[in-house]
């Protein structure tokens, strides 16, 4: 039996500790090619093939990122995807349509999607961290029997609890559904964990309102004596002539803001990141994350939208090789979660809501 | 034994089934599968080729052998290995390395995309109008009316009289059979100035500012230019254009963490002022029609003459004027309507002669 050959003592190099940052080997040139190949066959199947584009781009970025010399692997079925689409495009379009005609019948679909909401981003977990491999054991999101009504409790009771309190609750009910996330996933056997950061989600949320009402308020004073002028048959006041142009400046202000708190807030998450010992440091800076932010708007803008693979892929790099894993026992002591072979008929059906979860400010 | 293949070797980093654990171990492809032996040498395992699968990876060259035991071994640069076992490179990986291909798509694409922007929306768009029902812009015009005359302030201060005289010039324009889908509404609105416009569903209003420069000869004019808006349906066409272009714009660069989806409201913009323009010229073209007719002899007066005049004195209203002096020369492809001398040449050219 070849396979009882022992090859363990071999041991590999760094079974000790160390830190380590992701490395993406993906480049433009690269990925541009098969982005063409995947969007002509896209069009000429008229989409039927989006599903296969969509699996061979992830797996172009996931063999791509390298963590201590492994590549992350991406596991998806095409055919499973392509169903839920069918799936989610029958459900949804009579309700667009409603919707777009403004037919009272449109309402009908509101507490449908507000009860199947929770149970859609529970699937959408599972399918999406099922999938996603890493030195050969699976990620997992929670099977667990309270999962469901963790979800429920995160992303329904506690948003509407949120919207009584006039948004006051709403930083604890976004860290809330952040950490309930989090502490459901799971690498191989070992849950992530999520350390509260209640305090910092209050802050970054105090920025954010703060800025959003002096954006108001400036634009009120800017714009009132011209809307006053106008109203009462003055002519308008000269200051008028500056108004676009200031309104710009504001405009830019805000998107600033904004941008600085999304990026504080996915740092806050990253740093406060466990896997058993294993922690994140997260580098990533406003100035170029902003210039990456610009100068991708401009390169897809100027090159209609050609530029797109190199985008990604700088994107991409930029994230990833300014994220450290530290690791003081090192990565080998990981073992696959007892769930990787059962629940396969589950996991067919959690690829029918293969829906990307995102949530953020 | 491995004469066959002798540079097909390589090093990979295996995982056990289950395991994270990496183990460096050397490759080589024999006649009957992979050999696997670790680094110090002396053991070596095959993996028969029957039991492993070849993931070839989509771009990079990090190549994947997955055993059927569930061990997976890593190997940059595993090509070779891959070839000597039998693996050939399938049709999809050989056309996604090929930058002929890809360039060679690039105006294909644009083209398609060029097609797309200027011909398919726009089509698409009207033949959706076309198919959609009378009620639907009906409704969405109803909301528009309420909020425009939700202010008590803006009641028209126009004697009833002409109010109905200009009512039933509408009503003989329009004919029997469309009267019911007309109303002419009057707004005082010192904001808009001397201004009329068409909603969908054939709801038109003028402002007592317009009815204050203008005769009724000339008003009758400027309705038979609404009347055109009306009969084509260009407000809901212009939506629904509007809506698909921004759906292609986002497609085309708003799908990634950047500043598009800021930028790609520009150049929809102006697009929209093309189709703006388009229909302009569409009503015109309506209004010049109806009166170039002969009036018959109860008809109100009408002649193109009276057009050219009411358009004049807008454009040479106080109000129109300082608008124009805020914002600036603007030049005509920016305009939303055509600029007026230019508008006015066939009207001119059929006018009779100077009143």
């Amino acid at each position: 039996m070849p396979d009882s050959v022992d090859v363990s003592n071999a041991a590999d190099s760094p079974a000790h500790g160390g830190s380590h940052a992701f490395r993406f080997h993906g480049t433009g040139r690269e990925y541009f090619p098969i982005w063409i190949v995947n969007l002509l066959l896209t069009i000429v199947t008229l989409g039927i093939y989006s599903p296969w584009a969509k699996v061979r781009s992830q797996r172009y970025f996931h063999e791509a990122t390298e963590l201590a010399g492994a590549r992350f692997g991406y596991h998806a079925r095409p055919l499973s995807i392509l169903i839920g689409r069918i799936i989610v495009l029958v459900l949804f379009v009579p309700y667009a349509i409603l919707a777009k005609i403004q037919s009272p019948y449109a309402l009908v679909y509101v507490p449908v999607l507000l009860v199947a909401g929770p149970w859609i981003i529970v699937k959408a977990l599972r399918f999406r961290l099922r999938v996603t491999s890493y030195r050969g054991v699976r990620f997992s999101f929670s099977h667990e029997a309270g999962v469901m009504a963790g979800a429920y409790i995160n992303f329904l009771g506690l948003p509407i609890l949120g919207g009584i309190t006039l948004g006051l609750l709403y930083p604890y009910v976004l860290h809330q559904q952040y950490r309930w996330m989090v502490d459901n996933s799971r690498y191989g056997a070992t849950p992530l964990r999520m350390a509260p950061a209640v305090g910092r989600f209050y802050l970054l949320g105090l920025i954010l309102a703060a800025a959003l009402l002096a954006f108001a308020a400036a634009a009120f004073a800017m714009l009132y004596p011209l809307m006053d002028a106008v109203a009462n048959h003055r002519p308008a006041p000269a200051s008028a002539q500056m108004a676009p142009f200031l309104m710009l400046v504001l405009y830019a202000g805000l998107l600033l803001v904004t941008l600085l708190v999304a990026l504080w807030l996915a740092k806050t998450v990253v740093q406060r990141l466990s896997l058993a010992d294993v922690t994140l440091s997260a580098g990533w800076q406003l100035g170029p994350v902003l210039w990456l932010y610009v100068s991708n708007g401009l390169l897809l803008l100027f090159t209609l939208g050609f530029a797109y693979p190199w985008v990604r892929c700088r994107t991409a790099r930029y994230v990833l090789e300014h994220l450290t894993v530290h690791a003081p026992t090192g990565l080998d002591s990981f073992v696959a979660g007892a769930q990787s072979d059962a629940g396969a008929f589950g996991d067919q059906a959690a690829a029918f809501f293969d829906i990307d979860v995102g949530i953020g400010f | 034994m491995t004469a066959d293949a002798p540079h097909a070797t390589g090093t990979g980093r295996l995982y056990r089934a289950g395991l994270s654990r990496a183990e460096t171990v050397t490759v080589r492809a024999g006649p009957q599968g992979l050999v696997l032996s670790g680094t110090d040498g002396d053991e070596a395992r095959t993996v028969p080729r029957h039991t492993l699968t070849i993931v070839p990876p989509i771009g990079g060259d990090c190549w994947r052998f997955d055993f059927a035991n569930g061990d997976t071994l890593e190997v940059i640069g595993g090509g070779p290995l891959a070839a000597a076992l039998g693996h050939k490179p399938g049709l999809l990986s050989r056309l996604e390395g090929s930058w002929h291909l890809a360039l060679a798509s690039v105006p294909v694409l644009l083209g398609l995309g060029a097609a797309t922007w200027y011909w398919g929306v726009p089509k698409a768009a009207d033949l959706a109008a076309a198919h959609t029902p009378p009620w639907v812009e009906r409704k969405l015009t109803d909301a528009g009316l309420a909020l425009i005359f939700r202010d008590e302030k803006e009641r028209t201060t126009v004697d009833p009289v002409r109010q109905q005289r200009l009512t039933s010039i509408l009503a003989d324009m329009v004919g029997a059979q469309d009267g019911e889908a007309y109303r002419l509404h009057f707004l005082n609105s010192p904001l808009i100035g001397p201004n009329a416009f068409a909603l969908p569903g054939g709801d038109i209003i003028v402002t007592d500012q317009l009815l204050k420069i203008l005769d009724d000869e000339e008003v009758a004019a400027v309705l038979a230019h609404e009347v055109g808006h009306v009969r084509h349906r260009h407000g809901l066409r212009l939506a629904l254009r509007a809506s698909g272009l921004s759906v292609l714009a986002a497609v085309a660069v708003g799908d990634a963490s950047t500043a598009g989806h800021f930028l790609v409201g520009a150049p929809v913009l102006l697009l929209n002022l093309r189709f703006t323009r388009e229909f302009e010229a569409e009503a015109d073209a309506d209004a010049l029609a109806w009166l170039s007719r002969d009036p018959g002899s109860h008809g109100p007066p009408r002649s193109p003459c009276a057009f050219a005049r009411a358009l004049r004195k807008i454009v040479n209203s106080p109000e129109v004027k300082q608008a124009a002096a805020i914002a600036g020369h603007i030049p005509s492809w920016l305009a939303t309507h055509p600029m007026t001398e230019e508008r006015l040449r066939p009207f001119d050219a059929a006018c009779p002669a100077k009143i």
